[in-house]
Formats: structure tokens, sequence, C-alpha cells
């Protein structure tokens, strides 16, 4: 069977899940530093855990700034953060809920 | 902010320059996203640049990962690494078979390279040059340049910076040495020994430009004065001087002479020979007071030179051609002589390099066929992986990547037969040294070393590229194939041309290298039955030169050799005992060649010349040489009575060519030195002996008696009858001791060994070559069994569905024999072609043995058949013994 996350990933798609899309703040949610953070997200995204997506131009033009890498949880990258979730029980607390604020 | 524009800055040059370790595919997308990143950054909080610092980490592991994932060269090679560790049998073959043709390979370059192409250990050792007499009416290759030559030479040359002349004259005895210029308490009582010694000019030691390693060399002004000044070997000074440094501005005793030791050569410094330990200053003035002049007619002299920076070999050839050309027209001693110039490394390697070159060019074939038994094994190897790599093929691998995998498994196994062929290469030299003749030049200089295993590493890349090549086309062709059908499919076919090519390839040459040793068998087979005109069986040599100055009148010297002869004469199993001034293959000649002629006609000077020996009585006998007619010497033969000759028939026949067994009761007339013309009367007429080489023809010789011609330097010859002459050695020691304490022998040795020693090269051409032959004949047969075998296994089904169709068992195995016989005939034909090549290049090694001989080309076909028909006949017996019934089932 596949082997279990790293800490650090699971950590990573704790963030994606609480609505941390892009590198740079799923950094600033969960102090991983950037030499951590993109490797992890690639790896996860050939495991199928994740998928990137490019910002629509549009919007960020109307924000003046370039277009960002989108990162988003899988079917499987669901399932993967409920077994983690199982395996490091204080992840759901090691991250503040964004969720609301996104809204 | 600037401060945080520059950090902005900074950190966007961090990413774009991480960005060129991706691949150019995943290039801008990455860069795209990381841009984005910052860009988000800068314009909320943080600090960009230390974000962009993991900018290179992704990338490195991004393209890590890709490339793995693509297939990467480390994935390739791990996997060739397995394959190779899969098959540990035919993996430990292949490296056998490279190692044992890359080991004799190396070793053989060792010796190549340490003989023929290291420079000699001397500064610019390539600018110094020997210079030879000639004389072409004459048939004299090369005779040593007369001590006047050497004068005008020295004076008249352009092309040269200095030219010195030696002579290694009769060894001298040393009789001690005391520290302090004259205190006489000698230090070393070990007793007197003979020691070699070269005498030489004054500017020997500046031609050589090797200064010694203690004190210093002679200078011009002590020669020419004659101050009593020597320089020491290395050898002699840490022997029997103990290394002692207070040695130079000592004395050492040399014939009763003391000599001021003022230097001490490094242990490198080998000229004229290795076993040189005194270089005692020569001056031609001083040396021929006595005569008047500097002579223009002795002989004997050894020259070496050294070019001046600019000067080529061919511009100093040209130069001493001009200037012996003016000698001719000025002198009439001169006349029909000139002089060659000769690199001082030819001169000293000169005979062996033929052979040491067949040997190479023997090791490369052996090395070739080694190559293809390789080829042979990885091919019949790939039979096993065609649906391997077939399968690999429809899952997508390019052939470009089938390629790669087969050539990193070529070069893992031929890095592997590199190494192990380093390891046996230098156990291979030490043992062909160990068998080689202690004489041959430059032996010392041959070492494995890390040239050795570098050159083998390069021949083991060589083998890879090659069978890499050969295998990848094998091997892509079976990629190409559809996987179900690459399990069934047929041996023949370009795989079976392959390696009939590469068959026919092999007994090519094996083929070549049994024409070269049959060749040289041969030769060395002719030249150990010619007749030398004497018998060196049997045959104890010793060297008697007893001190010139002590022994000065005719009657101490005869009285000497009188009771020397006596002596050893009442030994017992001595059969006959006699002395002469020259021996035969003997370095220590004291052979004077001089014009001779009927007495009835002018003495025509270098006309035709004869080597003169002075011998005792019993000389002939004790030798082994024919008395044809006549007699022999004895006492009637004294100072007073008529001067008296034995000639040989080469003699005899070019003087008197009209009488046929002429000779006897003639007079002869021979000139020794200028205006001292004697005649002799002729009382016998012996046997033509091969004095100078069992090679050169013989030559005109004449035997003086001893009693009319008294000289002091005598080669002791004995003959007896104990199978080994040396058992009489010490009883010959303790007899001339007997008769002078202060006048040891100076050597014993056999005639077997000197003789022995002048075919030595031939003698190990020959050994060399036969074991590689062997090897040829050995590996190659090897090859074709395997070839054959695997034709046969390969075909197996092609076999059961012919014999159910009714073909005879024999008509199968026929089939095999036929196959095999074909390419054997097609490599005997090629390796004709090779071999007539070959041996024309090595006839310079061949005696009396034309190359192109057919007995040698017969003997090779019949010896490669013989062999090879038996290895193929082994698989075409399991070919018609395949059952139809299991063979159409498989």
């Amino acid at each position: 069977m596949a082997k279990f996350l790293t800490y650090s990933s699971s950590l990573i798609l704790r963030a994606l899940a609480a609505g941390s899309p892009y590198g740079f703040e799923i950094m600033d949610v969960t102090g991983l530093p950037s030499g951590t953070v993109y490797p992890a997200l690639r790896s996860l995204e050939r495991k199928g855990f994740v998928r990137a997506r490019w910002e629509s131009e549009a919007v960020a033009r109307s924000d003046s700034r370039p277009a960002r890498k989108y990162y988003e949880l899988t079917a499987a990258g669901d399932e993967e953060l409920a077994r983690v979730v199982e395996r490091f029980p204080g992840l759901e607390r090691a991250l503040p809920d964004l969720s609301a604020r996104s809204l | 902010m600037s401060g945080l524009r520059r950090q902005d800055g900074a950190a966007l040059a961090l990413v774009r320059a991480s960005a060129r370790l991706l691949p150019a595919s995943q290039r801008a997308g990455w860069l795209r996203e990381w841009t984005a990143e910052l860009h988000s950054t800068s314009s909320a909080s943080g600090w960009p640049l230390l974000r962009a610092l993991g900018a290179p980490v992704d990338a490195v592991a991004l393209s890590w990962h890709l490339r793995r994932g693509s297939g990467s060269v480390i994935a390739d090679a791990r996997h060739a690494v397995r394959s190779v560790v899969r098959r540990p049998i035919s993996s430990a073959f292949v490296i056998i078979v490279l190692a044992l043709g890359i080991a004799a390979s190396s070793a053989a370059f060792a010796v190549v390279r340490g003989v023929v192409l290291a420079p000699l250990p001397y500064p610019d050792a390539d600018r110094l040059v020997v210079v030879w007499d000639q004389n072409r009416s004459l048939g004299i290759e090369r005779s040593g340049p007369t001590p006047a030559n050497v004068v005008d030479l020295r004076t008249r040359s352009r092309a040269f910076e200095g030219l010195a002349a030696w002579y290694a004259g009769e060894p001298r005895t040393m009789s001690g040495w005391s520290a302090g210029s004259s205190s006489d308490s000698p230090e070393d009582s070990s007793g007197p020994t003979k020691v070699a010694v070269a005498l030489v000019t004054a500017d020997f030691f500046v031609v050589m430009a090797e200064p010694p390693m203690l004190g210093r060399a002679f200078t011009a002004a002590e020669v020419a004065a004659g101050d009593p000044v020597v320089v020491l070997s290395h050898a002699l000074w840490r022997g029997q001087l103990g290394g002692d440094e207070a040695a130079v501005g000592a004395a050492i005793t040399v014939d009763d002479q003391s000599l001021t030791i003022v230097g001490v050569m490094p242990p490198s410094f080998a000229v004229p020979s290795a076993d040189t330990v005194l270089w005692v200053p020569w001056d031609f003035d001083r040396a021929y007071e006595r005569l008047g002049h500097v002579p223009r007619g002795y002989r004997f002299l050894h020259v070496i030179a050294r070019l001046r920076r600019e000067a080529t070999l061919e511009a100093a050839q040209t130069d001493v051609d001009r200037v012996m050309a003016g000698l001719a027209a000025e002198h009439e001693t001169n006349r029909g002589w000139s002089s060659v110039v000769v690199p001082y490394k030819m001169d000293l390697v000169g005979d062996l390099r033929p052979a040491l070159l067949a040997v190479y060019a023997a090791v490369t074939f052996v090395l070739l066929i080694a190559l293809t038994n390789a080829a042979h094994l990885l091919l019949a190897r790939g039979v096993g992986r065609r649906s391997e790599l077939a399968i690999r093929a429809a899952l997508g691998a390019s052939r470009w990547r089938v390629a790669r995998l087969l050539w990193f498994e070529a070069a893992i196994l031929s890095i592997g037969g590199a190494l192990v062929g380093a390891a046996l290469g230098s156990v291979l030299l030490r043992a062909v040294l160990g068998l080689a003749p202690r004489d041959l030049p430059r032996l010392a200089d041959v070492a494995f070393g890390l040239e050795g295993v570098l050159y083998s590493l390069a021949v083991g890349v060589a083998a890879a590229t090659v069978l890499g090549a050969i295998t990848v086309m094998a091997g892509v062709e079976a990629a190409g194939v559809a996987p179900g059908r690459a399990r069934t499919g047929s041996g023949e076919g370009g795989r079976g041309r392959l390696h009939g090519g590469l068959v026919v390839g092999q007994v090519a040459a094996a083929f070549t290298l049994l024409v070269m040793a049959l060749l040289v068998v041969q030769s060395l087979s002719r030249l150990l039955v010619v007749d030398a005109g004497f018998e060196p069986d049997g045959v104890l040599v010793a060297r008697v030169f007893p001190d010139a100055r002590k022994y000065d009148t005719v009657q101490k010297r005869l009285a000497y050799f009188d009771e020397l002869r006596g002596r050893l004469d009442a030994l017992p199993n001595v059969l006959a005992v006699g002395a002469a001034s020259g021996l035969p293959m003997n370095a220590y000649n004291n052979v004077p060649s001089v014009p001779f002629a009927p007495i009835n006609q002018e003495l025509v000077p270098e006309a035709q010349e004869a080597d003169v020996f002075m011998a005792t009585v019993g000389y002939p006998q004790a030798m082994g040489m024919r008395l044809l007619r006549g007699r022999g010497f004895d006492d009637r033969d004294t100072t007073e009575s008529t001067p008296v000759v034995i000639v040989n028939e080469t003699l005899a026949r070019a003087a008197w060519p009209a009488a046929r067994d002429g000779g006897v009761g003639e007079q002869v007339r021979m000139g020794f030195g200028r205006a001292r013309e004697l005649s002799f009367q002729v009382v016998g007429v012996i046997a033509d002996a091969r004095s100078r080489s069992l090679k050169v023809e013989p030559i005109a010789e004449a035997l003086r008696p001893h009693a009319q011609a008294p000289y002091v330097t005598m080669n002791v010859v004995l003959r007896t009858d104990l199978a080994d002459p040396m058992q009489l050695a010490e009883s010959v020691r303790r007899e001339v001791l007997a008769i002078d304490p202060t006048q040891p022998v100076h050597s014993i040795t056999t005639m077997s060994e000197s003789l022995g020693s002048t075919v030595a090269p031939d003698r190990l051409s020959m050994w060399l070559l036969g074991a590689l032959a062997g090897l040829a004949l050995m590996l190659s047969a090897a090859g074709v069994y395997g070839v054959m075998t695997y034709g046969v296994r390969a075909q197996t089904h092609e076999i059961g569905v012919r014999m159910a169709l009714g073909s005879a068992q024999r008509a199968v195995a026929m089939h095999v024999l036929r196959r095999g016989g074909g390419l054997l005939a097609m490599g005997v034909v090629v390796g004709a072609g090779l071999a007539w090549v070959a041996s024309r290049a090595m006839s310079a090694l061949l005696y009396e043995v034309s190359p192109t001989q057919p007995a040698s080309y017969l003997v090779a076909t019949v010896l490669l058949s013989t062999a090879l028909l038996l290895a193929c006949w082994l698989p075409a017996r399991r070919a018609a013994r395949v059952d139809p019934a299991i063979a159409l089932r498989s």
C-alpha cells in the first residue's frame, strides 16, 4: 500500500482543505519554508491528491498582479486527508480555521 | 520602500537562476508560478528573498524527479548492473576472456614502453647519438671509428654540441681504497677484484650532461695533464666503499696505480654498460705519444655525441657524410669508409626492437580474438533476452534507450575485464621479466606502473565501444521484433551473419599468429643447428687479464700462461686447455682486423681483412675447432722460429682461389698498422667458425701462436667431460691465484652460455609468440565452439522440422559442419592475406626463413582446421541427436 504522507505534506493537505490555495499563503499559515512547501505540493500532485490550475488572467489583472497557480484537493486528496488526520490527531487543531474567513 | 524593492530584485534573480536547472519544457510554467508568488509577497508582507531561497530546492527536486521519471541514465545504469549480476557465469566468462586479452596486451605494452618508447634516463636523451663507421664494399655494417677520425669529426662537424669517445678496455684489478688523498693505510682488505672500466675522453660527461651525484666529473685540464683521477659508479661506491661520502677525494688503487676519486655517478647512469664501475680519463695525444700521432687505422672506438638543439638527425648525417668524404679524399685509410649516425636509444635496443614489435602485434591479435569471443558471449546472452528487449520496445522504450542499456552492460563488463586484466597483466609482466635473459638492454626500465593500468582502462573503453556497438546492432534489431515472435525466432538472419563475420575475423587473426609463430620457430631451429665451427658444449671460459705492467716481458708472459696451462691441464676431468685473445661471441675480444694477401701480391689496405686471434697450443682442441689440413701449434713455434699462422677456410679460399684444399705451406702477408707488414707461413687450415654471431656468415680468420705474439689479455678455455663445466670454476680460480695472488680471474662462464645469450632475443620471441599463438588457437576454438553450439541451439526447432521431414542424422550433422567449414575456409583465406603482410614486416627477425614460405602457411592451416573442425564437430553431433518430437514441441 501507499506509504503514509509526511507530517509536512499532511499539514499542507490540511492547509489546502482549510482554504489556502497557493504556495506563499500555505507557507504563511503552516510556517513551513518554501523549500519544503513547493516540492511537497508537486509530490502531492504526482500522487493525485491535489490538482493545480491557473487563476484566470482577468481576475489577476483586476488585482493588478500576475496570475497565480492554485492548488486544490482531489477526491483522493480528501480521503487521504481523513487518513492522515487519524494518524496525526493534532492536525485538526494545528491551523486556524480559515474557511470562515474566505467566505 | 527601496530596501524591499532591492530584495525583490534579488529574489527574482535567484528564482530565474534556479529555473535554469529545469528542463526547458518545464521552465516557463515554473517561473510563472514563482514570480506570481513573489509578487504577492512583496506587495503584502514578509521577506521575499527568504522565501525565494526555496526556489533552487524546488527546482533541483523537480528536475531530479523528471529525469528519473523519464528513464534516467542512473536508472538504466542500475538496470545494467542488475542484468550483469543476474547472469554471473556468462558475465564472469566475458570478464575473464577480456581480462586475458587485456593482460597480455598491457604487459606487452609495458615492455614496449620501457624499452622502445621511454626516453633514456639522461637529460635531453633524444639528442644523444652514436656514430659508427661503415664500409659497404667490405660488407662491414658497423665498425668502431678510429681515434684520428674522432678528432677530425669533433673539429670538422658542425651538427654536434659535443662528441666523445669511450673504450671499454680490459677489466682492471682494483685492490683497495684509502681515505685521504695520500694516506697509505688501506681500509679495505677484501682482496683484489677485477672491475669493468671505461676509458672516456674529456668531454664524455659533458656530452652525457649527467652530473655526478657526488663530487664532480673530471675537467679537460685534468685529462690533458694526465692526472690520476677517476669517477665511480653508484654500485661500486655503495658496495665496496660502503656509500661513504668521504670517498670523494679518497684514492683507490687500480692496477697498482693510485687514482683520486673526484665523483660518483647516480645509480641510473649505465654508459657504456650497467656493469661499468670506473670511468678513467683518456687523452689521445698522451695515449699515442709513443706512436707520434693519433692512429687512423685502429677501428675500435665507441662514439657518442650530442646533437645541437636545432640539428636534426638527417642534418647530422649529411654533416658527417661531408666530413667523411673529405677524410676519404685526404687519407688512404679512410677510402671506402663512411659513418652512420644512429640515435643512442636505437643503438641500445636496435636488436630487440623488431622482436618486441612482433610480440606487440601478436598480442594485439590475441586481444582481438578475445574481444571477438566476448562479443560471441554477449550475443549468445542476447538470445535469452530477445523477448525482454522486445517487450521493452513494445512498452514504449525508444531504440535509443534499448541501445543505451546494452551499451551500459558492455561497458560494465569491459571495464571489469580491464581491471582484472591490469592485475593479471602486472603478474604476467613479472613472469616474463623473470624468464627474459638478464643482458637484454633496458629491461631494468620496464615496469607496469600507472601507465599500464591506464593503458588497460583505455583498452577497456575501446572494448566497451566495440562490444557495445555489436550488441546494440543485434539488440536493437531484436527490439524491433514483436514480443510473440521473438521467442521462437530462428538464429539465422542478421545475427547469424554477425556471428559468422566475427568467426571469420577470429580465425583470420589466429591464422596470422600461427604463421608468425611457426616462422620464428623455424628461424630459431635453423639458427640452433647452424654449424658454428666449434663445439660449445662442455667448455668453460675463464677470463684472465694479468697486469701488463707487471708482466712486461715476453718471457714473463709466456711463463705465466705456460704455468697456467700446465696447472689447469692437471685438473681432473679436463680434456684440453688453451687460451686465445678473443673468443667467438665474446664482448672482450682483443682481435685486430688486418689486411692480408698472398705473398706474391701487394697488400691493399682494407681490400680484404682477416680477424687475427692470438692462440696458445691446445686452443683449437679445447674449443672444438676442426683442423682440416696441416698441423696445430706446438713447441716448434717460438719467438725465434719462422712466424706461422693457422688460417680458416674462408681466408684460404680468398687468398688462393685456384687451389682446392690449398693453404698449407703457402706464405701470407698481413699488415699490422702502418708500415708494419709481416709475412707468415701457413701451417694449418681450420674449418670456418661463426665468431661474430650465429647469424653472420664466417669471415676470414687467422690464428697466430701466442708464443710469437704474447698478448697478456687472454681467455682461457677448458674442455671437460663434466656435464656442467661450471663445476670446475672454483678449481680454476684457485689455480690462477696460486700462480699470482695479486691477479685474480676476471670472470668465469661457459661457452654454451655466451652462445645462448646471442640467441636469447630469438629464443624469447619464439617462446612469447609460441605461447600467444597457442592462446589464440585455444581462444578461437572456444569461440567457434560457442558460436556453433549457439547456432545449433537457436536452430533446434528448424532441425526438428528437417528431421521430421525425413532428413538423416548424418545430413543434419553435415549441415552444421558445412557452415563451420565455410567460415573456417573464409577465415583462412583472410588470415593468409594478413599473415602475408605481417610476416613480411617481421622479416628482420627471421634467419634464413622466407617470410612467405609456404610450409608455415600449410602447417597453420592444418593446425587451425583440426582444432576448429573439432570445435564444430561436437555441436554437429548434438544437432544430429535432436529428437524431432521434442524439438517441434519446444
